[in-house]
């Protein structure tokens, strides 16, 4: 009998011999370019030039606050490339019909979305773990040789960096997973675009005081603002694990019912 | 159910909302033989095979595989029927690879040494030399040849194949022809295939399926449908007087001087006695046969 991991292992396997999988590599540039620019103290390289964030005037950083700093700051294009990624593993393959050889072959939809989107889940807790090594062997041999590290690998908040980081991770996921639901309906490229848009704009959703702590990016920087219990962590992460849960439930069901024509 | 078919279906009817692509299309595949599905674009050929593979549903109508209604869930089931329907690969992968992805989630290949088995079908459709190249570099033909290696893979018993010609060049035409017929022959594979070359379907096909709006428009061999469409022209040397052949069911030209007979009537031997007992003698008589092509254009 055919079984769960095959199919994600076929899932993997595609994933990882796609040139597109690749694109995630651009981001570990942005430590590397920031950590040589603290080191060298080039302050064009280590500033946005925004108050938000400014790693110039942020003195004595912890290995886990670089990381996070550097996560931050590569949010945007990581999750452009994500989407990309995410829209060509199963819009694009609907698209372009690549799909049903395999819905043939494996004879259950639900299989095939949920191997796609853990395949992809995967990708980003690989992609997340390289960039966080990376950051940190860049910290090491760079940023804490400057006058901006404090020597330290942990500090006093690393708790706070570490739930953010998770908080933001479900984030991901679910957009992952509203990524595919919404490619049950539309083509690759507008599928990729009203994905990133929407989260472009749930970031924007901060303005609203009521509503702005259901989107888990805003809460992810809630908590590291310190105002967070652990109460309202366990419950937002529930939260948006369930908007996850959810997107993947109606795509399983919406396309188990859908004609591939 | 009939234990000599592989596949039986009956009444199969298809609606995407008001439109009814497929109408109450019923008819057999044998053990063993080779189906040539033919209809023009739009008929509803595609229509038919993707419910057949379950990729279209919500259907009315039974599909009947093996003796039991067909289980498209099962893939133990499905994987014992090769489909090629809209060729369509990951382009920057390689052949072998994409044939790999394919071997994975294929039940009867699990356990057995895929390498070997992904390049055994390489070379059986050609392309052993192109196993490590790029699929966005391979012609049309070359990416038909990896479709069928792709619906050959897991021995199937049956074959339901969408389009296998074309783009194909002649060679193309004949290699695919050939593996076709020799599954039949020395695995005992049945075949369903829609095609729009004519040629082809006459020359490999046991029987023939012709849908027309989403109905069967003729289902037989096609002796019997070249024997129905076959026609008679007898252009005569005179004038025809019309009451001569009166009782026969004729078309005589403008001129009348032309008279068409078709050979389903059985009145061809009986015509040209008339007409010899009428003193017209004949100038030519041509005989129409293609009888695919007639079906084509009515």
């Amino acid at each position: 009998m055919i079984h769960q991991p095959t199919t994600l292992k076929m899932e993997l396997y595609k994933l990882f011999k796609k040139k597109t999988t690749y694109l995630l590599c651009i981001n570990y540039l942005v430590p590397i370019i920031f950590g040589i620019g603290m080191f060298a103290q080039v302050s064009f390289l280590v500033s946005d030039g925004t108050d938000s964030f400014d790693i110039i005037s942020t003195q004595g950083i912890s290995g886990l606050e670089f990381i996070n700093n550097m996560m931050t700051q590569a949010h945007y294009i990581t999750v452009f490339i994500l989407v990309v990624i995410s829209s060509l593993a199963f819009s694009g393959e609907v698209e372009c019909k690549q799909i049903d050889l395999y819905v043939v072959r494996i004879c259950n939809r639900g299989k095939i979305i949920l191997a796609k989107f853990l395949a992809l889940t995967f990708l980003q807790v690989l992609y997340y773990m390289i960039f966080s090594i990376i950051s940190l062997v860049i910290y090491i041999f760079f940023v804490n040789q400057s006058k901006y590290g404090n020597g330290m690998i942990y500090d006093s908040n690393h708790m706070q960096y570490i739930l953010s980081f998770l908080i933001r991770f479900l984030g991901v996921m679910s957009i992952t997973a509203l990524n595919i639901f919404i490619g049950m309906k539309t083509k690759s490229f507008p599928c990729f675009a009203a994905t990133y848009i929407i989260w472009f704009i749930t970031k924007y959703i901060n303005f609203f005081d009521n509503i702005k702590l259901f989107i888990p990016d805003n809460f992810a920087e809630y908590i590291l603002s310190n105002k967070a219990n652990d109460f309202q962590i366990v419950l937002y992460a529930g939260l948006f694990l369930i908007y996850t849960i959810l997107s993947l439930i109606i795509s399983i069901i919406s396309f188990t019912k859908k004609d591939l024509k | 159910m009939n234990g000599n078919y592989i596949l039986e279906i009956q009444g199969l009817q298809k609606s995407y909302g008001k439109f009814t692509a497929l109408k109450d299309i019923s008819f057999n595949v044998a053990r063993g033989k080779i189906i040539g599905l033919l209809g023009k674009n739009g008929a509803g050929k595609t229509t038919l095979i993707k419910t057949i593979l379950g990729l279209l549903k919500n259907y009315n109508g039974k599909i009947i595989y093996d003796g039991t209604l067909i289980d498209t869930s099962n893939p133990v089931v499905m994987s014992s029927i090769g489909s090629l329907v809209d060729t369509a690969f990951h382009e920057d992968l390689t052949a072998y690879d994409n044939l790999k992805l394919l071997m994975m989630v294929s039940p009867s290949k699990v356990t057995k040494n895929q390498k070997e088995d992904i390049l055994e079908l390489l070379k059986l459709v050609g392309l052993t030399g192109s196993s490590k190249s790029k699929v966005k570099s391979f012609s049309f033909g070359m990416k038909q040849r990896l479709a069928l290696a792709q619906a050959l893979m897991g021995e199937p018993k049956l074959l339901v194949l969408d389009e296998p010609f074309v783009g194909l060049d002649p060679l193309g035409i004949e290699m695919i022809k050939n593996k076709l017929l020799d599954s039949c022959r020395e695995k005992g594979v049945s075949v369903i295939f829609s095609s729009h070359q004519l040629s082809e379907v006459a020359e490999i096909s046991d029987d023939i399926v012709i849908i027309k709006d989403g109905k069967i428009d003729y289902s037989g061999t096609y002796t019997t449908l070249a024997d129905e469409a076959k026609k008679y022209h007898i252009i005569l040397n005179k004038e025809l007087d019309i009451d001569i052949l009166k009782n026969f069911n004729i078309i005589i030209s403008d001129d009348k001087k032309e008279i068409v007979i078709n050979h389903s009537d059985n009145i061809i031997n009986e015509a040209l006695k008339t007409l010899f007992m009428h003193d017209l003698s004949i100038k030519n008589i041509t005989v129409e046969e293609n009888a695919l092509f007639s079906f084509f254009k009515s």
